[in-house]
């Protein structure tokens, strides 16, 4: 063995500024000698280094993935071409993608053109991964479908592993979105700032490829469908989509998964043929995307929720159906159904599912077209489609439509079918229907949902279960729906009504708790009705419960447990109060993008408030600004906002918040006369701050009367602690003065 | 474990070609790629720490990108003068705050009432918003480095370095799972590191400078 290496020499080779030969001799000493093996491991410079490694690869964002594509290059940069590898000769390079370099390549046996697909990473060839992949390639080779893109061959030579494929003539759907996207984005940086004559800005826009081959009319087709007529781009994404979802079912009977399914794996030819190329190739890598190979280039945005579980979930064919339908959410919505910061992010957002809808994104997307998009995509298998070709069929369905809506019946007419076919159970659902449209409580919005898994319950009797189960899972988002618009507006009692619903409906949900405790908190601050200190049970309840949670939701309910109730913050001292906030904001600011149904406004309200019982006004009107950048119907931000302005002494600006205030307190019928009695005492403060005593007198007693004629028949049903109509409304809070 | 064969396929010599000169030829599309992809990540994540959203962080790149293709093209730019990564810093940082102008002034209309905050108030300190801007281009950097690694190394010895420097394993349950020695993994860290400084060194001369890889 060679003698160890001297320190200095460690410190050079940690700052790379040995020549490759010592280098090399000091790993071959370090491979025997374990001492110096661990010294070097630990040398100081490279302390700082990791730091920063890991500082890079956590902030690894999405950006990356968007931006590798096909990037051409001089021949003589290229090594491989003009080579010979087996049966292939190299012509030229096509692109460069996640796992390996695509050439066009000419096998010579054959004289045909194919394209030759290079693996990046060589891998070990007794990894159980590499005899999968062997397994899996050969039945992947022998798929035949106009919809895949077919193996030809696939081997090795030296390090390099490399297949074989059809050569086609098109472009990469990831390109095509992009294309899209950036389309979308001129238009409308065009009509907010005209047209541009800057030559610079024409360099950049222009396609990366030129099209003039007329090879592309297909995605051109696209293109223009999107700004013509968009109901037609649905339409032909809905039918490319379902020729691949039968090129999956194909592939699923046969066995084989893909496992990669993503827009970046389709292939979209001039003939308007939309292939799935890579197929069993995942498998190369022993975990797809999880390695440090995936690292750096995968993305985990298509991966389903059981294959960002790394190994701890059993993956089958359905992961392809949810990746499939993440790659139809991204045509829809023009952008990946997750964005985080991290990959940590992205995995924790895909492991609970919590979606924008597309609708929020696109008022323009069909609803039918968002369902399917939806189902295939929902967390648990079970509540998929159970096979490629279902979703197939539901897009056809939807493509299709007009021919079916032609021959649909009213929903009465429907009702009265189902109810003569199916006796007993199903009339049940027909009656709950019936009831529930009849009370006139549910929003069109859930009302259509409803019918819809009506309708497909009638259709697939056999999923009748999970069909339930969804109706199930349809109500409790009603239910927060409502809760939400509810509080928005200062309907205390009718919110608690409905996250009442939430917690009994669903058991093991903690978001129930979370807002009820939220709704709780921000009646007390108001200082009436809803305000009966239950809030601090609910965020226990909401902490204590077993269901799954992502870490910063913990964050968010562990936080609201440690606020104190909000007559006692004005009593909190500096020291304590300004690291609770700063921690506060941090935690809000990071998870305010993944609380749903308006939680993140209700969030940022409290904290205004309780920084401004704390005196910390410019923090409150700036956490004020926040809720009503997530909500901007938000009455009670309004009405928060104006009474810090008044605080900091701007009473001008505090009235147009007022005013505005009054009018969405105005704009919403109160069905509780505890709820109403609240708007009018809110509505009377607010008439304060607009410096109209008379008339917030006035609002006063209107509120007063409410309450007494409210309270003498059923006295019970007040706060614990008694209305304090006296006091109402409590802000601004003392210190302030 | 075979010891790393450095990869013909990335090549890293400096080229005497700089990747600025190349602008200047409006067809040089290779050119023009390999400068949005260099630096566009960088302006990108930058706009969105400082609070763009995800769209108006891609109108930020285009528009830093422009910018600085347009005044180079004037010779606005002296390489004597300044470092093209504090020019490119400022050019961002006065599109990022455009655009968050744009959008209160957008916003404030649609809620009808007057901007009261500042855009100023919501951006961090000039200092600040420096460290920032050098903390992407840091990151950048290392992502750039890794990529390369990636393509040049064995994966074993990648999966050894994850698992060990990045996930915090002890080097006896890496030495397991993988099968190898603990002197590879060992190995794997300060090989992968050492690598890391040496090219982070050249692609930070070459990004600096503007030059092709």
């Amino acid at each position: 063995m060679s003698p160890c290496p001297s320190a200095i020499q460690l410190d050079k080779y940690a700052a790379g500024e040995l020549p490759p030969s010592e280098v090399e001799a000091i790993d071959r000493h370090a491979q025997e000698c374990l001492a110096c093996a661990e010294r070097l491991a630990c040398a100081p410079p490279f302390e700082r280094l990791v730091e920063d490694v890991k500082e890079a690869s956590q902030a690894e964002t999405v950006v990356v993935e968007q931006v590798v594509h096909v990037q051409p290059s001089p021949p003589e940069q290229d090594p491989l071409i003009g080579q010979v590898i087996g049966d292939f000769e190299v012509r030229r390079l096509i692109g460069s993608g996640g796992m390996g370099t695509v050439y066009e390549a000419e096998q010579i046996s054959l004289k045909r053109r194919v394209a030759l697909k290079v693996l990046h990473a060589p891998v070990g060839a007794r990894t159980a991964g590499v005899l999968r992949f062997g397994r899996e390639a050969q039945a992947a080779a022998r798929l035949h479908h106009t919809n895949i893109v077919s193996v030809f061959a696939q081997g090795r030579s030296g390090p390099l592993r490399y297949y074989a494929m059809e050569m086609i003539d098109g472009t990469g759907l990831d390109q095509i979105i992009r294309e899209m996207r950036r389309q979308k984005d001129r238009d409308r940086a065009g009509a907010e700032r005209g047209p541009t004559n800057d030559p610079a800005v024409g360099m950049v826009r222009r396609p990366r490829r030129p099209s003039n081959r007329g090879e592309f009319d297909m995605r051109r087709r696209l293109l223009e469908l999107d700004r013509i007529d968009p109901r037609k781009r649905f339409d032909l994404v809905a039918r490319l989509v379902a020729n691949v979802a039968d090129a999956l079912d194909y592939a699923h009977q046969q066995g084989v998964i893909h496992r990669d399914v993503k827009p970046g794996n389709m292939i979209l030819s001039a003939d308007g043929r939309l292939s799935l190329t890579d197929f069993g190739l995942a498998r190369m890598l022993e975990h797809p995307g999880m390695t440090i190979a995936g690292e750096f280039l995968g993305s985990p945005l298509y991966m389903s929720p059981e294959q960002v579980a790394a190994g701890r979930v059993p993956v089958d064919h359905r992961t392809d159906i949810y990746s499939l339908g993440a790659s139809l959410y991204e045509m829809l919505c023009l952008r990946p159904p997750y964005s985080g910061e991290t990959r940590e992010q992205v995995i924790s957002q895909i492991r609970e599912g919590k979606l924008v809808r597309p609708r929020k994104i696109n008022r323009r997307i069909p609803r039918d077209l968002e369902t399917v998009c939806l189902k295939a995509m929902q967390v648990d298998p079970n509540h998929r489609y159970q096979t490629a070709q279902e979703m197939a069929d539901d897009l056809r369905r939807f493509a299709d439509r007009f021919a079916i809506r032609a021959r649909r019946a009213s929903l009465l007419n429907r009702a009265g079918k189902f109810v003569r076919r199916h006796s007993l159970e199903t009339a049940m659902l027909g009656a709950i229907l019936v009831v529930l449209m009849a009370a006139g409580l549910i929003a069109i919005h859930y009302q259509r949902q409803i019918n819809e898994y009506a309708e497909e319950l009638y259709r697939n009797q056999e999923y009748g279960d999970e069909m339930w189960k969804n109706l199930n899972r349809l109500r409790v988002e009603r239910a927060l729906e409502e809760g939400h618009r509810a509080v928005a507006f200062c309907r205390f009692r009718e919110a608690r009504q409905a996250f009442a619903e939430v917690t009994r409906l669903a058991k093991n949900d903690p978001v129930g708790y979370l807002t009820a405790g939220l709704t709780g908190y921000l009646g007390e601050i108001v200082g009436v009705e809803a305000g009966r200190s239950g809030f601090a049970e609910e965020f226990r309840k909401a902490l204590e419960l077993p269901g799954p949670r992502p870490p910063a939701d913990l964050q968010v309910i562990r936080l609201l447990t440690r606020l104190p109730p909000p007559s006692q913050v004005s009593r909190m001292r500096d020291e304590e109060l300004a690291p609770l906030l700063l921690r506060a904001r941090q935690i809000t600011d990071a998870s305010v993008r993944r609380l749903t149904h308006g939680n993140g406004a209700l969030l940022y309200v409290v904290l205004s408030w309780v920084a401004l019982a704390g005196g910390q006004k410019p923090q409150a009107l700036e956490l004020a600004h926040q809720a009503l950048d997530v909500q901007p119907n938000l009455a009670l931000g309004y009405f928060i906002r104006a009474v810090i302005l008044v605080a900091m002494g701007q009473v001008d600006e505090a009235r147009v918040d007022a005013r505005l205030a009054v009018r969405l307190l105005a704009s919403r019928r109160y069905n509780q006369p505890g709820d109403l009695a609240v708007n009018y005492f809110l509505r009377a403060a607010v008439l304060k701050v607009l410096d109209l005593p008379d008339e917030a007198l006035r609002q006063s007693r209107m509120a007063m009367e409410v309450l007494a004629g409210y309270r003498s028949p059923r006295p019970t049903s007040m706060t614990t602690s008694g209305p304090r109509p006296t006091s109402v409304p409590s802000g601004p809070p003392r210190r302030v003065k | 474990m075979t010891p790393v064969d450095p990869n013909p396929q990335v090549p890293l010599e400096v080229t005497s070609t700089s990747l600025l000169e190349g602008l200047m030829d409006p067809h040089n599309d290779r050119v023009w790629t390999e400068f949005f992809e260099r630096y566009g990540p960088i302006v990108r994540g930058f706009a969105r720490k400082l609070g763009l959203r995800e769209h108006e962080a891609d109108d930020a790149v285009q528009e830093t990108m422009v910018t600085f293709v347009t005044k180079y093209r004037e010779g606005a730019y002296d390489r004597q003068k300044g470092r093209l990564r504090s020019w490119l810093c400022g050019l961002a940082s006065h599109k990022i705050r455009h655009i968050l102008d744009r959008r209160r002034c957008r916003e404030g209309r649609t809620a009808g009432q007057a901007d009261r905050t500042s855009v100023l108030e919501s951006i961090p300190e000039e200092d600040r918003a420096t460290e920032m801007w050098e903390a992407e281009w840091r990151q950048a950097v290392i992502r750039y480095c890794l990529d390369l690694i990636r393509n040049e190394s064995d994966p074993t010895r990648l999966r050894a370095f994850e698992l060990y420097t990045l996930q915090g394993w002890s080097a006896e349950d890496v030495a397991a799972e993988l099968g190898i020695t603990r002197n590879m993994v060992y190995l794997s860290k300060s090989r992968v590191l050492a690598r890391v400084a040496e090219l982070r060194k050249r692609i930070n001369r070459a990004w600096e400078e503007g030059t092709l890889l």
